[in-house]
């Protein structure tokens, strides 16, 4: 790939007094693609955002931006569209107020019209931040981070909490930008958002970047079912069956993640006939990396 | 863009408010006439006379004055005008201010209050703006000795340790911002009721320590001899009247020899002989209207035992006599702040005693306006020549007892 | 008119906040002004202009310290200064907000004050003078804006309210505002002159030819105050950390 870099870590370390939030990160982010940044909380996802915007000091490593910008630089700043998780807003002003201000910080900023059409907000343009849904804030504040026409997208967490015609909107929007060779950066709790919309996925986790690579080879290491069941086959039997991630023996019953739910119970079925109380379960993605960190790092405390 | 419309809106509103706002009062700048009044100077009548202030201070004052074109012209004809009137000892506290001036009282002399005020009662006095409290001098603390005269009152007073100290105490006055030095001299003899008092050697000590700092030393002294000694001690007058026995030749040439004056404090010394208020001073519909019910309760008020002394208030009166025609200056003053007086009409009171005993009119307005002002060294107060503080006191016909301030 | 200046659309932003929320508005402007209407008007009658400038100054101090360190404090609490400082918003652009909202609080306060004492105080004043006295104690908020500042970038938002009025108050009492400092006992009225707050007052004071100031010295502790907060301001942003 012959992309240009819009960012280019290297030996990044960062600490909250004593506690460190990331610990020796190298990550180079090509432009024109979309990279989903996955980890669990507390993996310094939004620490390295933070850096990346340069609202925190960098403390040990460096950053470039845009092949040689330091990050906090105006600069930089007008490239990047930003939607943080933690982010608010002066909330007595209305979505057209918000749109009008933030235009003002950008040398060429988009239409503040044609915006509200796209993220179906028309109706809403005088209504105030406060008097919004859910759904509608995270519109409004994905068209803030839209409205500078940046080269460089970071999206915190755009669809948590939202209804699926909210997400499919947003869905949409950030598809357009990707069309339009808009790089992104995406933190997100969904492994489907992530296979959908990303390009590359970097898994984050204690600091560290624990994996990388396309969204499939991703997939193929991150479980997507949690099934439970009393059986009488033992652990290291079970960790044989196909598609099996890990194997968990609880007092009561005992618990497997596995990439594909529907192979490994087959084969389970097969093998024991004196299964009882099988329950399967989609695996969210903190316990998919429970999953994946726990042979990384044994002494990983179960939760 | 409504919004900036409307901050510029604001903007507009708040600075017309500004250049609306009412500039001084027009008098103030220009000149004002009183024409066709009997004016009292300080010092004397001047008939059918005009006076021109501006500022807050007279600019001329004499019969025959031309009035400019652009003056505003007040007919005060028939009317008599004073210089505000100065009370030569009062104890100022609680509304003392403004019960004087309702009654043309614009200056007092404090013999004895807290200084905790004292800089802004000294930047008030300073002020020519009109005002609704009448100006203060003051003594602040007195000197007196542990369980003195002057300790009864339940306010702290700094006792001076020793001659040596002396100055120390009287720079401490000073700083504090006292305008003169108060020495207590008070052994109760007059009273009947024997009380410790500061020794002949920490007076002279007092006395030459406020010298030293070029102010007044002043003494509270009863009894005769307690007088000739504050005099001895070189102080600079007496704030009361003795009237333990009648004045003698020999205190009568000591004093002229020595150049003192003396503050008689009739008022008082009537309550103390039990002595009621005549009735004209609270009775007067034109007076009883500018005395409030606190002041009225605290004119009938006497004090307790006085009844008994009453045989001496002849002295009294044959005091004042003899001293004002041997021409000792006698300053008016009323000791308004204890039981039987009252802030203002107290200081008409001893005006009218002063008369009874002798005085004639002019020489008792003389020594409640350019008398004290001369003796305290004060400009512009008490007279109403150019130059004069604009403090004036109009009142209808014969000056004695009713006064309308301005 | 060019509303695409981020300075004028975040003074924009400031003033509909302003009107938007007249549960701060109102008691931020009325406080003082009743105040004054209490002490200078009612209780010490003949003290209107020399309490004018007084209250005056506490009034337009409460407004640039509110202004400022409160919503400030809030705003970092709401993640709205995070969004703006990761955004191109120039910091400049973004305190000339609240400046302006400052600012804009202590003349309406000055001004109400004014009316209010010539209407009812028989204050009078050349117009020279009137607008002197806006003008100094207008522009006098400014130190108290960096202070502020400074506080609402430091203190937790929680605390920022109840710390503000445990410093406004006493250095209003202590700098001679309420009671004229000429009252206090000598060791507070030294006290006093250490103070800002008695600095600007001494400045309107002066104005009014209430009283004559020493106006190098007054400048001298307002300007060394306003700079030292100045600092205290750049080090608290530089302080600020992601989840501020």
């Amino acid at each position: 790939m012959d992309k240009p870099l819009v960012a280019d870590c290297s030996a990044l370390h960062y600490h909250y007094g004593s506690t460190p939030a990331l610990a020796g990160i190298d990550l180079a982010l090509y432009g024109g693609r979309v990279t989903a940044l996955l980890g669990p909380n507390g993996a310094g996802k939004t620490t390295l955002i933070h850096l990346l915007l340069g609202v925190l000091p960098v403390q040990q490593g460096r950053i470039e931006l845009f092949g040689s910008l330091r990050p906090g630089r105006k600069a930089a700043q007008q490239r990047i569209g930003v939607m943080l998780q933690a982010s608010g807003v002066q909330d007595n002003l209305t979505v057209a107020e918000l749109l009008a201000l933030f235009a003002s910080f950008y040398p060429e900023p988009d239409s503040q019209i044609g915006l509200l059409d796209e993220l179906e907000l028309v109706d809403l343009a005088d209504r105030r931040f406060d008097r919004l849904s859910g759904g509608q804030k995270q519109r409004v504040l994905f068209a803030l981070a839209v409205i500078g026409r940046p080269d460089w997208l970071i999206l915190d967490e755009p669809t948590t909490g939202l209804d699926p015609g909210a997400r499919r909107i947003l869905w949409r929007a950030i598809e357009a930008r990707r069309a339009a060779g808009v790089s992104i950066l995406l933190c997100t709790h969904f492994m489907d958002e992530a296979q959908k919309l990303a390009d590359h996925v970097v898994v984050l986790d204690h600091g560290r970047i624990l994996e990388q690579g396309s969204p499939d080879a991703i997939r193929r290491r991150v479980p997507s079912d949690r099934i439970r069941l009393r059986t009488s086959l033992p652990a290291v039997k079970l960790e044989t069956l196909p598609a099996v991630q890990s194997v968990r023996v609880g007092e009561d019953r005992t618990e497997i993640l596995s990439r594909c739910g529907i192979e490994t119970v087959r084969a389970l079925l097969a093998a024991d006939d004196s299964i009882e109380d099988l329950e399967v379960a989609g695996a969210d993605l903190e316990t998919a990396f429970l999953a994946l960190t726990d042979s990384a790092q044994p002494e990983q405390e179960a939760a | 863009m409504k919004s900036l419309s409307g901050i510029i809106l604001v903007l507009v509103a708040v600075i017309a408010t500004l250049l609306l706002l009412p500039g001084p009062i027009e008098g103030n700048r220009g000149v004002t006439a009183v024409i066709g009044v009997r004016l009292f100077d300080g010092e004397r009548i001047i008939q059918n006379a005009t006076l021109l202030i501006a500022d807050g201070l007279v600019i001329d004052a004499d019969s025959e004055l031309a009035v400019p074109e652009d003056a505003e012209v007040v007919d005060a004809s028939g009317k008599t005008v004073l210089p505000g009137l100065i009370d030569a000892h009062v104890h100022a506290y609680g509304n003392a201010r403004r019960d004087a001036l309702r009654m043309g009282v614009t200056t007092m002399f404090d013999m004895f209050r807290s200084p905790a005020d004292q800089s802004l009662v000294i930047q008030q006095r300073e002020s020519l703006q009109p005002t609704e409290q009448s100006d203060l001098f003051s003594a602040g603390y007195l000197a007196t000795v542990e369980g003195g005269h002057g300790t009864q009152y339940g306010l702290p007073v700094p006792i001076p340790e020793s001659p040596e100290t002396a100055d120390e105490w009287v720079n401490q006055r000073l700083e504090e911002g006292s305008d003169y030095i108060k020495i207590i001299i008070e052994d109760g003899s007059g009273w009947s009721q024997p009380l410790p008092t500061l020794g002949r050697e920490m007076i002279v000590a007092l006395v030459d320590a406020a010298h030293a700092q070029g102010v007044l030393a002043v003494a509270h002294a009863s009894t005769q001899s307690s007088a000739r000694m504050a005099i001895e001690a070189g102080v600079d007058g007496l704030v009361h009247l003795f009237a333990d026995e009648p004045v003698d030749d020999a205190f009568i040439e000591q004093a002229l020899e020595a150049g003192i004056w003396i503050v008689p404090t009739t008022p008082v010394l009537a309550a103390v002989h039990g002595r009621p208020v005549p009735d004209w001073l609270v009775g007067n519909p034109d007076t009883a209207r500018r005395i409030s019910k606190q002041q009225r309760s605290m004119l009938l008020l006497g004090f307790p035992g006085s009844g008994m002394r009453e045989a001496r208030w002849p002295i009294v009166f044959e005091n004042v006599r003899r001293l004002h025609e041997a021409g000792v200056p006698l300053l008016a003053g009323s000791d308004a702040g204890n039981p039987g007086t009252a802030h203002g009409p107290s200081l008409h009171h001893e005006l009218a005693l002063l008369v009874e005993a002798g005085m004639t009119p002019i020489e008792a307005l003389r020594s409640a306006t350019s008398l004290p002002a001369e003796k305290f060294g004060l400009e512009g107060r008490g007279c109403l020549e150019p130059g004069c503080r604009a403090d004036l006191v109009v009142i209808d016909g014969n000056p004695t007892a009713t006064a309308e301030s301005v | 008119m060019n509303a695409a200046n981020p300075s004028i659309q975040l003074v924009r932003a400031q003033w509909l906040n302003l009107l938007r929320t007249p549960a701060y508005t109102l008691p931020t402007l009325l406080f003082p002004v009743m105040f004054y209407v209490f002490f200078g008007l009612v209780m010490l009658r003949g003290q209107s202009l020399w309490l004018l400038c007084t209250f005056g100054t506490f009034g337009v101090m409460g407004a640039a310290l509110f202004s400022f360190g409160v919503s400030i404090a809030t705003e970092r609490a709401q993640g709205w200064l995070l969004l703006l400082r990761a955004s191109p918003a120039p910091v400049s652009a973004v305190i000339a907000g609240k400046a302006f909202g400052a600012l804009l609080f202590a003349i309406v306060i000055v001004v109400m004050m004014s009316a209010l004492a010539a209407a009812f105080g028989n204050v009078r004043l050349e117009t020279a003078q009137w607008l002197s006295l806006a003008g100094i104690l207008t522009l006098g908020a400014l130190p108290f804006c960096l202070m502020g500042l400074a506080l609402g970038l430091w203190l937790s938002p929680n605390a920022a309210p109840a710390v503000l009025n445990l410093v406004y108050l006493p250095l209003g009492f202590l700098s001679g505002l309420w009671i004229p400092s000429t009252v206090f006992p000598g060791w507070l009225q030294s006290v006093a002159e250490w103070l800002p707050p008695y600095h600007l007052a001494a400045l309107a004071l002066d104005v009014t030819g209430t009283k004559a100031a020493d106006w190098a010295h007054s400048l001298t502790v307002l300007g060394l105050f306003g700079l030292s907060f100045a600092v205290m301001t750049a080090l608290g942003w530089r302080r600020l950390s992601g989840v501020s």
